[in-house]
This record gives C-alpha cells, sequence and structure tokens, in this order.
C-alpha cells in the first residue's frame, strides 16, 4: 500500500468516524412514540395470537381427563329412582308396630350377606348409601339403639351403618354397572369422497357418556384415500409437460370429538383428528407430444405427400417425492349431524353424514383433502 | 446516524435505521457487558454502531427482496466541492463514498471503518470472503482514482 493510498484511507476512516449528524428537533419525541406504538402493538398482538389449535385440544384434552379422573361418580338418576323403591321399602316396617323387632331381623339378615360382599363392593355399598343417609335417618327414628345392638356382632362401626348397610346389600351390583353403562364401544365404516373414486375407511371407535347430552368420543380409523393435484401444466421440456397429479394416502386417523344429543335420536358432533400417515403414493400425470410424419398419396397426382402431426400421449410417472408421509402436523376439523336409532338394550346404530375439513400441513391449495361422506356406528 | 448513513444514502432511511437500531438496543441492553469499565463509552459506542451496521444491513437486504436495490453504477460523476491540501473535507469524504458502488461502499466502510474481517463481511453481506477482498480492492482502487481526479 502506497503512502497516498494510506494516506486516503486513513482520512476517509477519520472522516466517517467523527462524523456525526446534529440532534434534530423532535426527534426522540418521535422515536418515543414510536418506540410505544410498536410496545403496544407487540402487546395487543401477544394477547390477539391464537393458540395453535393443538395447544385447545391439549387444554381440551386435560380438562376431559381431569374430569373423567376427579369426576363424582354419581349414579345417573334412573339408577337412584330404581332403589328409591328399596329404601321406601325398608322404611315401611319402620312404621309398623313393631320396629325394633322387625329392624332386628333386617339387620340380621346384612350381618350374613355382609360377610359375603368384597372390600371393593363395600366401598361401591357405602357410597350409594352415603347419598341414601337422610332417609335412613327416616327410617327408625324410634329404634333405640340400645335395643339393637344385642343382635349385632361385636363390631366398632356405628349402628347407623349397619342400618345403611341393610339397605344397600339388596341391590349391590348396581352401581358398577351404571358406570359401565357410561362407556360405549364400538366399530365404524365410513365411506367418503375425495376425488371421483368412492373411499372406505373402518376402525374402533369408544364414547363416554359425560351428561345427558353430551359425549366425548375417540377411536382409531383406518383409511385410505386419493386427492387430486390442482395444477396448472407445467412444461418440463419442449415436449413433455406436467398436467396433473394424484396422491393415494394410507393413514391412521385418532378423532376427538364432541357429540351433543339435543333430543332422542339426532345428534351433531364437532371434533379434530389427527392424521398419521403410513403410506403415500404420489403419481404425476405427464403429457409428451411427438411429431408423426405419414405419407399420403395426392389423388390428383399419384405423387406421395408428407404429411405431420402432432400427437399427444398421456402417461404417468412416480414421483420419488411425498408431501405428507413423515409430517407430523395433518390434522383434520369433523363435522357432522347424525340420526342414532336402538337396535337392542345394548346395541346402537348410528347413520352420520360428515365432513373433514384439512387443517395445519394438511390444508394445500394445491391438493384438496377435503372430504365428505357417511359414517355408519354400531355401539355396543 | 452517523453510522447507517456509511450504508444507506436516503436520509429518510437512515433514519428509519437509527429508530430501529435504538429499539434493539434499548431491547438488548441488559445483553450488553462492559469488561473494561474505563473505556466505558467507547465499548457502547461501538456495541450500538455494531447493531446500527447491521440494522442497515438487513434494511439494504429488505429493499433488495422488494426490488428496490439501489443502482450499480461504475461511472464516477463526482463533483468534489472543496479541497483541503492536507486533509479532506467531510463532504468530500462523503462525495468520495457515495460515488462508490454500493458493493464496494459497503465492503470498504466494513473493512476499512468498522474493523470486520472480510470472513464476517461475507457473512453480512451475503457473499463470499474472496468476493469480499475483490471488492474491497476494486474500491481502493476507484477512490485513489476520484482523489487523483480531486487532486488535478
Amino acid at each position: 500500500m502506497d503512502r497516498e493510498e494510506k494516506k486516503l484511507i486513513d482520512e476517509i476512516r477519520n472522516g466517517l468516524q467523527d462524523f456525526e449528524v446534529p440532534y434534530e428537533e423532535g426527534s426522540w419525541e418521535k422515536f418515543q412514540q414510536m418506540y410505544q406504538e410498536k410496545a403496544d402493538n407487540k402487546q395487543r398482538s401477544l394477547r390477539k395470537t391464537p393458540l395453535v389449535p393443538w395447544k385447545y385440544i391439549a387444554a381440551a384434552a386435560a380438562v376431559l381427563i381431569g374430569a373423567l379422573i376427579y369426576m363424582p361418580w354419581q349414579a345417573p338418576e334412573e339408577e337412584i329412582n330404581r332403589q328409591g323403591p328399596i329404601a321406601r321399602k325398608e322404611r315401611s316396617p319402620a312404621t309398623d308396630n313393631e320396629p325394633v323387632k322387625r329392624l332386628s331381623e333386617v339387620e340380621r339378615k346384612v350381618v350374613s350377606s355382609k360377610r359375603q360382599v368384597s372390600s371393593g363392593e363395600e366401598r361401591v355399598i357405602e357410597h350409594v348409601l352415603a347419598s341414601h343417609q337422610d332417609e335412613v335417618m327416616l327410617t327408625e327414628p324410634d329404634a333405640p339403639d340400645q335395643e339393637v345392638a344385642p343382635t349385632l356382632p361385636k363390631d366398632d362401626t356405628p349402628p347407623v351403618r349397619w342400618r345403611e348397610l341393610t339397605l344397600a346389600s339388596n341391590d349391590p351390583l348396581d352401581e358398577p354397572a351404571a358406570l359401565d353403562s357410561r362407556w360405549k364401544f364400538g366399530v365404524e365404516i365410513n365411506s367418503s369422497l375425495t376425488s371421483d373414486k368412492l373411499q372406505l375407511a373402518a376402525g374402533l371407535l369408544a364414547q363416554f357418556q359425560v351428561s345427558d347430552k353430551i359425549k366425548v368420543a375417540t377411536g382409531l380409523t383406518y383409511s385410505s384415500f386419493a386427492a387430486v393435484h390442482a395444477i396448472s401444466p407445467v412444461q418440463l421440456s419442449y415436449d413433455t409437460r406436467m398436467i396433473g397429479g394424484e396422491t393415494t394416502i394410507k393413514a391412521i386417523d385418532i378423532p376427538l370429538t364432541v357429540v351433543y344429543e339435543p333430543s332422542d335420536g339426532w345428534f351433531a358432533s364437532v371434533g379434530v383428528s389427527a392424521l398419521a400417515v403410513l403410506d403415500e403414493n404420489k403419481i404425476h400425470r405427464m403429457e409428451s407430444e411427438a411429431l408423426h410424419e405419414t405419407f399420403v398419396l395426392d389423388p390428383e397426382s399419384g405423387a406421395s405427400v408428407s404429411v405431420f402431426e402432432v400427437v399427444k400421449n398421456e402417461y404417468i410417472e412416480q414421483s420419488t417425492d411425498t408431501d405428507f408421509e413423515g409430517r407430523n402436523n395433518l390434522r383434520y376439523l369433523n363435522l357432522s349431524l347424525g340420526k342414532k336409532q336402538r337396535l337392542n338394550k345394548r346395541t346402537e346404530i348410528l347413520f352420520e353424514p360428515f365432513v373433514k375439513i384439512p387443517m395445519g400441513d394438511l390444508k394445500r391449495e394445491d391438493i384438496n383433502l377435503l372430504n365428505s361422506g357417511i359414517k355408519l356406528k354400531l355401539l355396543f | 446516524m452517523g453510522v447507517a448513513l456509511r450504508y444507506v444514502s436516503d436520509r429518510d432511511t437512515a433514519g428509519m435505521v437509527v429508530n430501529d437500531s435504538f429499539l434493539k438496543i434499548f431491547g438488548n441492553l441488559d445483553t450488553f457487558e462492559c469488561r473494561d469499565p474505563d473505556n466505558f463509552n467507547k465499548l457502547l459506542k461501538g456495541w450500538m454502531a455494531k447493531i446500527t451496521v447491521r440494522t442497515a444491513l438487513n434494511e439494504i437486504r429488505k429493499k433488495k427482496a422488494s426490488s428496490l436495490e439501489e443502482p450499480l453504477t461504475d461511472e464516477h460523476h463526482g463533483h468534489f466541492s472543496v479541497l483541503l491540501p492536507d486533509n479532506l473535507h467531510i463532504e468530500n469524504v462523503w462525495d468520495l463514498i457515495n460515488n462508490l458502488n454500493p458493493k464496494y461502499r459497503r465492503v470498504f466502510t466494513l473493512y476499512e471503518v468498522e474493523g470486520f474481517n472480510h470472513e464476517e463481511i461475507a457473512e453480512l453481506m451475503g457473499i463470499t470472503a474472496s468476493s469480499s477482498r475483490v471488492y474491497l480492492a476494486r474500491a481502493k482502487e476507484r477512490l485513489k482514482m476520484l482523489y487523483r481526479t480531486l487532486m488535478v
């Protein structure tokens, strides 16, 4: 580097480093205002930023699981009503003229039956009786404990508890049956249309009755469906162009659905499902053009004349890439309406027209995976 | 503002760069570490200058993306208003700098003024280190030529 160059660069460097622009009046106020606006916008956007639906799903699942775990397992009303007459049946002797004697008889019966029930059953019995405690207390208002005591074996359990067991021992298995009846399991098949081909899917179902009108359902469905690529023709070379494509997917669909059943038989459901793609087959539809020469004889001169024509040929080419396989953000929003028909005491058949709206990475402009069809479910 | 103007000629854009830089500076003030309290002012100024440089280069990149790249020209139509015998007036410095091809100007400023090496410049500008060396050499050639013209 010669001296002239060094001097020049030093002067430029010093000039630029020492260069300062004088403060312009109002610049700080402008900046402060902009800074405040940006901070406000950031705060607002943080508040408004919609959560990824998966977070809602996770929250809903957590609430659901929590509800299932901590829900007070009370028998449905009809079960309680069914036990009502039993309580009344036991109550009637108390109003008789010989309450002590009748009560003693009943209690003796309980002592023998108590020895047969398991500890698990005892808990259920105790729970049922807890809800009937008031009734029981009213059952023998005049029965003095001292008169009852000689008929009981040595036990620390208070006498009232024995009277409770008296009622429960008549139908100890009713309550577990009520719990079981909230769960229903079943199978489903559905047919849908994503392209011109009819798609079939089949799977297993589990449904839990949260309340009289609300149910939560999940399951596992294996489906195979195809979707046509909506693309504009792409010229790949001077004589070949890609005119379309089709993707066939084999997948497991895991739905989480909330079912609302306002009236007996009719229901509507909304839910989301995660799709795990097991296999994806993607093909491209190609079109090639070839110039064909044919020879014809001129009828007038008899000479051979060449005629050229462009012949189009369509063929399918297997794609090496995939659009969905291996991805984990594949989701559907599921909506349906349906009608339930009871076949017998335990079995129901459901007809359910549905629509599945792609979300996440399933939502593509070039591949329409929206599908609709009808489900046929059998619940036991 | 002076730092921003080394990279963007437009004063409004430079003002925007300064504002954005200060937003970043305030937002990241807790990350500034001063290991030499005696040189606190110098270190803080250097740290702020680096943020401003990066913000300016980002702004240039954004403009490139929206096809608003500064026109590339090798023509030198500089007019130097004042010539001082021993040192250049700041206006002359800006004239020299502004008459450089924008890429040469950025590389020259980053290397000679900010003190970045060619690898860092390559990363900042999205070019190769060898391109950075070539741009720097060309920038110096142009500056010398302009300076000689100015001296005549």
